[in-house]
């Protein structure tokens, strides 16, 4: 039996819609590296479509509600033909038809997602439940899937080291319960953990000494050297003190923690491997792509990593040919362009090759109100195969937009609009609500802003601020009163899981008031809010 | 399936096979508005494929809409346009 040099690993429980990004990029940056032994297993999405196959009765009971018989076998026949439309170059007419179905399924079958899994409402919760858990005071469907599962796995796929991935607030109970499992089970293995709630939480996964149980090693920031680092230390004996970004507790039981470094170029980045994975368990047949790292703009207050991350672009020789090997080899036509936001010269220019080589996919992308999206580059763009992109527009109101430095003006938001809807791309907006100091009267010019607009875009979303970035180093300046770094806590429980430092602040809304506007808002808005779905 | 009054009777039939409630079957119509049967964009959608199989064809994303579908009638105009 091989001994894999790494098992790379993505926890339950989350979203399933299409494969994450950050295992298939660190596979191939580590193969390319000199490690050809590596493996990863999604043990989410075999999990949460379990889940989503046992809960199709909630759709059925959905449409009787509204005086409607449909059978589980129709809605079962329903989702797969919406695939094979996702899948079929010559269904292209069908597509809004399947997103729209396969869509809505989710969100019906995936709400009330606590009933089968566990909620934190705080990290305090996590840590209770870790707890309770060795006690055999806690059980859960999913605990048991990785019960039943995981030891197994690791016993037919034996590894040196095993990557696990968190990159949502409702995956780290479930990973911190892998942890501890394998490191109990199989004591040779290595566990080192990372991620944005690693990079986000790290303090109070060192700080709590029971977590010490479920990993070896942590990693902020990009994972990629760290990783490589990591495994040139437990392979080659390197000393750990050289693995950039990590963190570690030494032999005295200290926490360190190593200078963090970046690749050099975002070239360096090898195209995703997604071999591993079973690719049709997904629900949609869609895979990520990212063409750049970081965001261009990189200033808004409320991001947990402006200014640090740096951006970095591909060449376009490089997206083309990348996508087109993705698209050959995986047998996908639809795509998630991932990154933070890309530059509108850059998508204009990967838009010309994808039309000159006929290259005949969809795609869904972030994107930021620039005025160089004008008419003709809109429809541009929509020729290419731009379905959809996701523009944050987190206020509507002057002030609170230069409060959290956005570097965008309502005109520019309404002339985007106007040229992305008439080329036929479904702009999709996200809107802030209860940024700090943020009084109601301005709330309601962001929901009046997206009523007085409603023809302009395809979908809202109205969510609440959470408190992750490095905004408490200007208290005074955004109004935090009192934070709470120890703790971090769920704020809505609407949708999917999010964990932010609680605070307090000494103008604005309240907490409290500024879901009074969600709520008024989603109403107002006609959003339909299924209960606690991960899915939106 | 020719003329735009089987059609009709064809989308009656299959829509009136999905109501619950028989005060609604009893008073459908070719000019009742398929929202006031409860059926919104997604219950629509999540019965076109038996619509789609009665008639042997595939209608498109851009015909789509609520604004075509409207009620019984303009339901069977578009699936007239493409028998």
């Amino acid at each position: 039996m091989i001994t894999n040099d790494l098992c790379l690993i993505y926890p339950p429980l989350s979203v399933h819609e299409f494969p994450h990004m950050a295992l298939p990029l660190l596979k191939g940056f580590v193969k390319k590296n000199g490690y050809n032994k590596i493996v990863i297993k999604d043990f989410n999405v075999e999990i949460m479509g379990d889940i989503i196959d046992s809960r199709l009765d909630r759709i059925e009971a959905y449409f009787a509600q509204n005086g409607i018989k449909i059978t589980i076998a129709e809605i079962r026949k329903n989702i797969d033909l919406a695939k094979n439309v996702l899948l079929d170059t010559n269904k292209q007419g069908k597509d809004e038809w399947a997103f729209m179905i396969i869509n809505t399924y989710l969100k019906i079958a995936g709400s009330d997602i606590s009933e089968v899994c566990f909620s934190p409402a705080c990290f305090d919760d996590i840590k209770q439940n870790f707890y309770r858990k060795t006690k055999g005071e806690y059980e859960d469907t999913i605990t048991k899937a990785i019960e039943r599962d995981l030891v197994q796995y690791l016993t037919n796929n034996p590894a040196g080291v095993v990557g696990i991935t968190i990159p949502f607030g409702s995956q780290i109970y479930y990973a911190l319960i892998m942890g501890r499992l394998i490191k109990r089970n199989f004591p040779n293995i290595k566990v080192i953990m990372g991620g944005a709630q690693v990079s986000m939480f790290w303090r109070i996964l060192t700080e709590h000494k029971p977590f010490h149980e479920a990993f070896d090693a942590l990693v902020y920031g990009n994972g990629e050297l760290a990783i490589l680092g990591y495994l040139d230390h437990v392979t080659q004996s390197k000393d750990i003190r050289d693995v950039p970004n990590l963190i570690y507790i030494n032999i005295y039981g200290k926490v360190c923690k190593n200078d963090g470094k970046n690749i050099g170029h975002i070239r360096e980045l090898p195209i995703p491997d997604f071999s591993d994975l079973p690719l049709e368990k997904y629900a949609y047949p869609k895979l990520p792509y990212m063409m750049t790292r970081g965001c261009y703009w990189g200033k808004c207050a409320f991001c947990s990593y402006r200014e640090t991350k740096g951006y970095m672009a591909r060449d376009v020789d490089n997206i083309i040919s990348d996508i087109e090997e993705m698209k050959s080899k995986y047998k996908r036509r639809l795509f998630h362009f991932i990154d933070d936001a890309i530059h509108p010269n850059l998508i204009n220019k990967v838009a010309e090759r994808l039309i000159n080589q006929n290259m005949n996919i969809k795609y869904e992308t972030y994107l930021r109100f620039d005025r160089l999206f004008d008419e003709k580059m809109c429809i541009h763009l929509s020729k290419s195969g731009l379905r959809s992109a996701l523009f944050g527009l987190e206020s509507a109101n002057s002030r609170i937009l230069k409060l959290m430095n956005k570097g965008i003006h309502l005109d520019d938001v309404r002339f985007v609009l106007k040229n992305m809807k008439s080329a036929n791309v479904k702009p999709v907006l996200s809107c802030l609500i209860g940024f700090p100091t943020e009084t109601r009267e301005e709330a309601m010019e962001s929901v009046n802003f997206l009523l007085d607009n409603k023809q302009q875009y395809d979908q809202a979303f109205l969510v609440h601020y959470g408190l992750i970035s490095d905004m408490y180093l200007d208290k005074e300046y955004y109004g935090l009163k009192s934070i709470d770094f120890d703790n971090p806590i769920r704020y809505d429980d609407s949708g999917y899981l999010a964990l932010g430092y609680k605070y307090q602040t000494s103008r604005g809304m309240t907490v409290e008031e500024a879901f009074d506007v969600i709520d008024y808002g989603r109403k107002a808005l006609g959003i339909k809010q299924f209960k606690d779905s991960f899915f939106s | 399936m020719g003329n735009l009054q089987s059609i009709e009777n064809k989308v009656k039939e299959i829509i009136k096979s999905r109501l619950k409630n028989q005060e609604k079957i009893n008073n459908i119509n070719s000019e009742t508005p398929l929202l006031s049967l409860g059926i919104d964009s997604i219950l629509a959608l999540s019965i076109l494929v038996e619509i789609e199989e009665a008639f042997d064809i595939e209608i498109n994303d851009e015909d789509l809409n609520m604004d075509r579908i409207r009620t019984i009638h303009s339901f069977a105009e578009l699936i007239g346009s493409y028998v």
